[in-house]
């Protein structure tokens, strides 16, 4: 029965994995976060800020401690903000469940610390 | 039709700007006989990237901030860029960041925080309140009287949302918004002239590099450029089949309006 239906409708099959293919291969240019703490190996006493925002970028959070430190956070993915199944307005919540499992990848960042004349003295990157 | 398509471009458009109508007679020629001081204030200090991944089936939108706080003196920069585009307009404007000491702008610097929405909402629990203000915040004695003790007579106080980059799906080009507030307000007399907010969006040619990498590589050169061409570009007027634009200067009532021009001629 389902190789009937298949032969009958090869074209529409055929006409269906193309525009799939070029859908897929249309997701455009990306934001570019950059998340691989571990291999970027930057070196406690060595590093400056300018090198840690020169490969990762700008940080999602900045804080100043008591000392005068500034700890730099980076998350470990973008967030899911919106999806639509089947629908138009992506601008809709992603659901709760796609939400929970989004917010546990973007904790899994990196935070960074600098003395106050911007050298790296401490970091916590996600294992 | 017509009408109809008439009235949705009309929702859409006063959308995208909600402001007073534009000064006219005395008050307008006041402020360009007048001098102007330029406050730009940045309470959110943050650029916001968001993509739509296209998933056959589903669309999915993803999103990341940067911030650029301790990063970038973006209060100084902007105000320069306003400051420059109002001179050409007519205004004898001079930013706060070059008619002022250091000193004193670190004094002023909490009120200005103060008088602006970002920076209270993220202070306040009761945001929502904060975000439906439709008023402009009152002017401060202490800041009025050190710009009335420097010859100012009014004072263009600039706010912004946030410089925003989208990179839609399906090969659309990428496309920057930035929603900016005026606040003008005239020293010797104490009082709110004109409020409005005008939004700027803009197309970007990344090239072949990520969002983030076209923004904040070499010092956010790429931020500072488009900002600063966003800025520009919104005090021009700009033609496109025969269609004004509609410039800052415009809506506060600083330039001509074509079109309301030939209108009454």
């Amino acid at each position: 029965m389902l190789g009937k239906i298949v032969k009958n409708h090869v074209g529409q099959f055929a006409i269906l994995l193309i525009v799939t293919t070029f859908l897929c291969a249309c997701g455009g240019q990306s934001i570019g976060l950059k998340t691989e703490f571990k291999q970027a190996n930057m070196e406690i006493g060595k590093t400056s800020k300018s090198d840690i925002v020169q490969y990762f970028g700008l940080p999602q959070k900045v804080l100043k401690d008591d000392s005068g430190r500034d700890h730099f956070f980076y998350e470990g993915a973008t967030r899911l903000v919106g999806l639509c199944v089947g629908c138009g307005d992506v601008n809709q919540g992603p659901g709760l469940i796609p939400s929970l499992i989004n917010q546990g990848i973007v904790s899994e960042g990196a935070e960074y610390v600098f003395d106050p004349s911007g050298i790296l003295v401490a970091k916590f990157e996600s294992k | 039709m017509f009408r109809f398509v008439f009235g949705v471009c009309a929702v859409f458009l006063s959308a995208c700007a909600t402001m007073q109508p534009p000064l006219s007679g005395e008050p307008a020629n006041s402020l360009k006989s007048g001098k102007a001081v330029v406050a730009f204030f940045d309470g959110v200090e943050q650029i916001k990237y968001s993509r739509d991944i296209y998933l056959v089936l589903a669309v999915a939108k993803e999103a990341s901030y940067s911030t650029y706080s301790g990063l970038w003196n973006s209060n100084a920069d902007v105000s320069g860029i306003h400051t420059t585009e109002l001179s050409k307009i007519g205004i004898q404007a001079k930013s706060l960041y070059e008619a002022l000491s250091p000193e004193e702008i670190a004094e002023i610097q909490p009120i200005l925080k103060t008088m602006d929405v970002s920076s209270r909402m993220k202070a306040s629990n009761n945001s929502n309140e904060l975000a439906s203000e439709k008023t402009a915040p009152h002017l401060k004695q202490k800041l009025k009287d050190m710009l009335l003790s420097k010859g100012f007579d009014y004072l263009f106080f600039i706010t912004w949302s946030g410089y925003n980059l989208d990179v839609p799906a399906l090969g659309i080009s990428p496309r920057e918004t930035l929603d900016t507030t005026y606040s003008i307000y005239d020293l010797n007399r104490d009082s709110l002239l004109w409020n409005g907010s005008v939004r700027a969006f803009e197309q970007v040619d990344l090239g072949e590099a990520t969002a983030k990498e076209y923004i904040e590589k070499n010092d956010l050169s790429g931020l500072k450029k488009e900002v600063g061409r966003m800025i520009s570009e919104k005090y021009k007027i700009r033609t496109d089949h025969g269609i004004n634009s509609t410039s800052v200067g415009q809506y506060i009532g600083l330039q001509d309006n074509v079109a309301a021009v030939k209108q009454g001629e």
